[in-house]
């Protein structure tokens, strides 16, 4: 018998509030979009019936959540916050070239599609397996991959040693446009 | 020696994503050794991997409501899970379930006080419809062995919950008593003479609500529940308001 309790929600919080994020790019509408699904999660609360884990069942609610309020605005009317959701998160004590990059990367990352973004933020974040992620996004493994794979090829310009300031995906950070 | 499969792109995703069982990354990580670039790539990827994950560090504080939400659906999960392994299996199951109940009870400690009264309350009707279904649901299952007899004194000295005697005209169906937070909660299934079947809830509870019958529509269910001391009792069946409003001021012991 397992000694930790299974339904511990309060310590999969973390990871509700990641995945919000992730989504919503913005760390007030995380939340909002978190409580939510808490709430939703409660009332479809019949639907888990442990035949899957509760990370991958709640993750699930936050993102068919997310998609139901994103087909109720259009994507330009969506507000982000000025400074990235995710680089608000870097550690504090990290040397200055070393944040600039990786917020570079965390911006290029937010700015895939949200359908990259949640599968590799599920995999390569959550660590996930490839057919926990496929679940919880409801689509085959092998769509998973491709998606991964895609995200990862637009994320490797970003991963080469040059400095990156002048590189035009730091623009989404300070949220101008081209 | 037969050779391995050849290694491929998922694989080196796979490779970095740890999806891989050791022998398999065993021969990956031969290959990388001849294959320079397709080593840069994975080392690549697990560089963004790395850098993606540094923001898992910074600690993540929930604000208060979502905690309250967190801990109301684990209870409610919690509670779930012990309606259905006691209808599906049985002794064991029920054995089993009220270890690891117990267990998470001894772990998690007392609801938080922010919770709202009515949150509360509305958890408790919640649950008292979650053991009638279980109860109905046993009803109608022949490997079910329904237990009409109801032991008061038993009950309290085993269970702790004290309960009033029943009225003369209710026909007892099933009694079952259910792990809970702190110990144990009840649930009974009677026939009323001209009322018909009704299920009666009984728990330990924290929302301070005493005396007054409270009423509640669930799904075309009608709930009358109350608090006498520390328990928390609710009557629900398919009867009309009215009808069960009276039979709990039967039970409830009120005088109006």
């Amino acid at each position: 018998m397992s000694k930790q309790n299974p339904f511990d929600v309060e310590r999969l919080l973390p990871a509700v509030q990641r995945y919000a994020r992730v989504l919503t790019r913005s760390g007030v509408e995380a939340d909002d979009l978190a409580q939510e699904a808490l709430l939703r999660a409660y009332e479809k609360r019949r639907s888990f019936d442990g035949s899957r884990s509760l990370l991958s069942w709640l993750l699930s609610i936050v993102h068919n959540l997310f998609i139901d309020r994103a087909r109720r605005r259009s994507v330009e009317a969506r507000v982000h916050d000025t400074l990235s959701a995710m680089a608000a998160l870097l550690p504090p004590a990290m040397e200055a070239d070393t944040r600039l990059r990786l917020q570079a990367l965390l911006a290029g990352f937010e700015a895939l599609p949200d359908e990259q973004r949640a599968a590799l933020h599920l995999v390569v974040i959550e660590g996930l397996s490839y057919q926990e992620a496929a679940t919880t996004l409801d689509i085959p493994v092998g769509t998973l991959m491709s998606r991964l794979a895609r995200a990862r090829g637009a994320l490797r310009a970003l991963d080469s040693a040059d400095p990156l300031p002048t590189r035009p995906v730091l623009k989404l950070v300070r949220g101008e446009h081209d | 020696m037969t050779n391995p499969a050849p290694v491929t792109d998922v694989d080196l995703h796979a490779y970095v994503d740890d999806q891989l069982d050791a022998a398999r990354r065993l021969e990956v990580e031969d290959y990388l050794a001849g294959h320079p670039e397709a080593a840069a790539s994975v080392m690549s990827m697990l560089r963004m991997r790395d850098a993606l994950r540094l923001c898992v560090q910074a600690p993540l504080t929930a604000p208060g409501p979502l905690r309250g939400s967190a801990q109301r659906l684990e209870q409610a999960l919690r509670r779930q899970l012990a309606w259905r392994a006691l209808t599906r299996a049985g002794g064991l199951a029920a054995a089993v379930l009220a270890l690891v109940s117990a267990f998470a009870a001894a772990t998690m400690g007392l609801l938080p006080p922010s919770r709202s009264a009515n949150a509360a309350e509305a958890d408790f009707v919640d649950d008292a419809l979650d053991a009638q279904r279980a109860l109905l649901a046993r009803q109608r299952m022949a490997s079910q062995l329904e237990t009409p007899r109801l032991d008061i004194g038993e009950i309290e000295a085993v269970a702790g919950l004290t309960l009033p005697p029943l009225p003369a005209n209710w026909r007892l169906r099933d009694v079952q008593l259910y792990p809970w937070d702190e110990g144990y909660s009840l649930g009974l299934t009677a026939e009323v003479e001209g009322v018909g079947p009704v299920a009666l809830f009984v728990a330990p509870v924290q929302w301070l609500g005493k005396g007054a019958l409270r009423t509640s529509r669930q799904a075309g269910e009608h709930v009358v529940y109350w608090r006498t001391g520390t328990l928390g009792f609710a009557l629900s069946g398919q009867a009309t308001s009215p009808e069960l409003l009276a039979l709990a001021r039967e039970v409830a012991g009120v005088r109006h």
